[in-house]
């Protein structure tokens, strides 16, 4: 009998609304997540943003399949990951920006200020170097302090394939960071 | 020269960004409006589809095969003033007698809502002896005049039989002599005059 009620048209609105919390409790747990993920692509606040929101609005029409927190962290950053990536090649602010220092904490004078930009600016261009999984592997153990395991987790991949990303990725970072500090002394 | 360490700090450090405090109240407007559309959207999505369920078993049992015909049978059932006509083969045992025309049965009109419990009943029709063409044609006749689309005469002429049920013969028919009739004054009698030759 319960089943059967259960199949109401009814009851519908009451998991409607179970579904609503639960989004409710996934968005709390993983918005900074998808800011930063989008973040780490555009360096830009704004654009993180609007990126991160409109990833979490298709995440909502799809909530119904995406209801285990895992995977619904890993399916956010994915296609926040996508979002902002298509958003980075169609945007004409782009050009605007790459002219304009990257989105940085200030440094508390103007000498320290301008060794942050220029390292956080070559920082950027070696990690815009590698490979997208590689970049997106060193991205993710960069945010929040997330481990192998955790990694593994986000992007669907085995831990080991996730390890030798890593190792790999850092590899070429310090490849690419060594050659662009020779060429700029 | 820069440790390696020290560029993936430097990266923690660039990603431990956060959002502005308008972040999660932007995030959830769009939300909640589509939340909102979306449980109303759920029911007509269940009522149209249990519409659409519907219709569709009515239109497989519209379409059934066999279903015309039983709708037919059903119909000539229902109708209370139609006799339907049954022929009966005759005796194989009795070469002597001649052929006879299959006699007619009539049945008592009876109540429509008896009838439609009887047309289930009802047995199969003798169809060695009355042909599906010709026994569909004489249902649709039946269905005709029970609607009203087609009259029939209100006593048929049958074949003449005596007490005994034994055919007798027919009555002579009268068959008045040609006469000859005269041709017009003037008519050329070789037919010399006409056009044609």
């Amino acid at each position: 009998m319960n089943e059967w009620v259960g199949r109401m048209p009814g009851s519908l609105v009451s998991e409607a609304e179970d579904l609503e919390r639960e989004f409710d409790v996934r968005l709390a747990d993983s918005s900074t997540l998808a800011f930063r993920v989008a973040y780490s692509v555009l360096r830009h606040r704004q654009d993180a943003e609007d990126v991160a929101q409109e990833a979490f609005a298709k995440a909502h029409r799809s909530f119904r399949q995406l209801r285990d927190r895992e995977r619904f962290r890993a399916w956010l950053v994915r296609m926040t990951w996508r979002m902002a990536l298509d958003k980075r090649r169609g945007d004409v602010r782009r050009m605007i920006r790459e002219q304009a220092p990257p989105d940085i904490s200030p440094a508390p004078s103007a000498e320290d200020a301008v060794i942050a930009e220029e390292r956080a600016a070559r920082l950027w261009r070696a990690i815009d170097e590698l490979p997208e999984k590689l970049r997106m592997a060193i991205v993710l153990s960069a945010i929040d302090g997330h481990d192998i395991r955790e990694v593994a987790r986000l992007t669907s991949a085995p831990e080991g394939t996730v390890k030798s990303r890593l190792f790999e990725a850092r590899k070429r970072l310090q490849e690419l960071l060594s050659c662009d500090m020779t060429t700029t002394r | 020269m820069r440790h390696d360490d020290d560029a993936l700090k430097d990266l923690e450090a660039a990603l431990s960004v956060t959002p502005s405090p308008e972040f999660a109240a932007r995030v959830r407007a769009p939300v909640a409006a589509d939340s909102r559309a979306t449980p109303s959207t759920r029911i007509l999505w269940w009522i149209g589809a249990a519409a659409a369920a519907t219709a569709a078993v009515v239109m497989a049992v519209m379409i059934r095969p066999g279903a015309r015909h039983d709708a037919v049978v059903a119909a000539i059932a229902a109708a209370p003033s139609v006799a339907p006509v049954v022929a009966v083969p005759p005796k194989s045992d009795d070469k002597s007698q001649p052929a006879r025309p299959a006699p007619v049965r009539t049945r008592p009109a009876r109540a429509p809502r008896v009838a439609q419990a009887r047309a289930e009943s009802m047995p199969p029709l003798p169809k060695a002896l009355v042909p599906d063409d010709e026994r569909l044609a004489l249902n649709r006749l039946l269905v005709a005049v029970r609607e009203g689309r087609a009259t029939v005469p209100a006593h048929l002429p049958g074949p003449a039989v005596d007490e005994d049920g034994n055919l007798l013969a027919p009555p002579a028919i009268d068959i008045p002599l040609i006469k000859k009739i005269e041709p017009l004054p003037g008519t050329p009698v070789d037919g010399s005059g006409s056009k044609d030759q």
